[in-house]
């Protein structure tokens, strides 16, 4: 994509300036979901919406029952490996610890893999390792205390009213994310 | 990078261009197109004109505002980056 502004080349996906004047230059990531109307509207009733013409019918939930086009990718930030997770992996297990450079991360993911989003587990210091143990709830294997998978705060137990910071990441076709990574690891 | 330029903040979700990261020489396969800078935004009362339940969306919450950006209203090269203003951010969302 280009800016107006100076006609700089940007990497959406990275995020990044790759040409131009403002080569070099990042864009903070937001951790933004990819989910089901359905399912956003009901966890924020008062959101509002992008209301332009369609230019497709075809991104509907269905899109999912084909997994592994997909992968979960973290932007652990610049210079540092992206890995990703298959999104069938992530369909099997919607709670997913995994470790990357020194980064201790989780991946929570809703029914199908909906709002997929990662947070890093590392807390004071202390790794956690979470488990499913519910609809939308997880527990630590320290404290087993209960966190929300989505918002990543724990609604119970000992760490009450902690909140797990955000690692921002992205849903991708697989091939966009082997072609703008190929020395990253994607776990199956 | 100007100091004075606000977080430029990104949604990202889709297919880059057809090459590396390191080198970075995408083809140009269509115009330019302008930019998408004030976009119509609908409220959920309205929604139902424009999206069906079961359709994808991106969605992001900056602050107390939340939003969603149906990926059916993405897909035309046209469309593929929305600038927008959410929560007091100037954001894009990236198709």
């Amino acid at each position: 994509m280009r800016d107006v502004e100076t006609n700089s080349l940007w990497s959406h996906l990275l995020g990044k300036a790759m040409r131009g004047e403002f080569k070099g230059a990042e864009l903070k990531i937001l951790p933004g979901v990819m989910t089901t109307w359905s399912e956003w509207r009901l966890r924020h009733p008062r959101t509002t919406l992008l209301g332009m013409s369609r230019t497709s019918r075809s991104y509907r939930e269905a899109v999912w029952e084909k997994p592994r086009r997909f992968v979960y990718g973290v932007h652990l930030g610049a210079g540092r490996p992206s890995p990703a997770v298959s999104l069938k992996r992530l369909q099997q297990e919607p709670v997913f610890n995994f470790e990357s450079a020194g980064h201790a991360v989780l991946i929570t993911a809703g029914e199908k893999g909906v709002s997929a989003r990662s947070f890093n587990r590392k807390l004071k210091g202390e790794i956690l390792v979470f488990s499913a143990s519910g609809k939308g709830v997880m527990t630590d294997d320290r404290t087993s205390s209960r966190w929300d998978v989505f918002t990543g705060e724990c609604l119970g137990g000992k760490l009450k009213g902690t909140v797990l910071s955000i690692l921002p990441g992205t849903i991708s076709f697989r091939t966009a994310w082997e072609a703008f990574f190929p020395e990253g690891r994607i776990v199956e | 990078m100007k100091s004075g330029l606000l977080p430029f903040l990104l949604l990202v979700a889709g297919i880059p261009f057809p090459s590396s990261a390191d080198e970075f020489n995408p083809r140009q396969v269509v115009k330019a197109f302008p930019a998408i800078t004030d976009p119509r935004i609908v409220t959920v009362g309205e929604a139902g004109r424009f999206v069906e339940g079961n359709e994808l969306v991106l969605g992001v919450v900056i602050g107390e505002q939340a939003r969603a950006y149906p990926i059916n209203m993405l897909t035309n090269p046209t469309r593929e980056i929305i600038n927008d203003r959410l929560g007091g951010s100037a954001i894009a969302a990236t198709w």
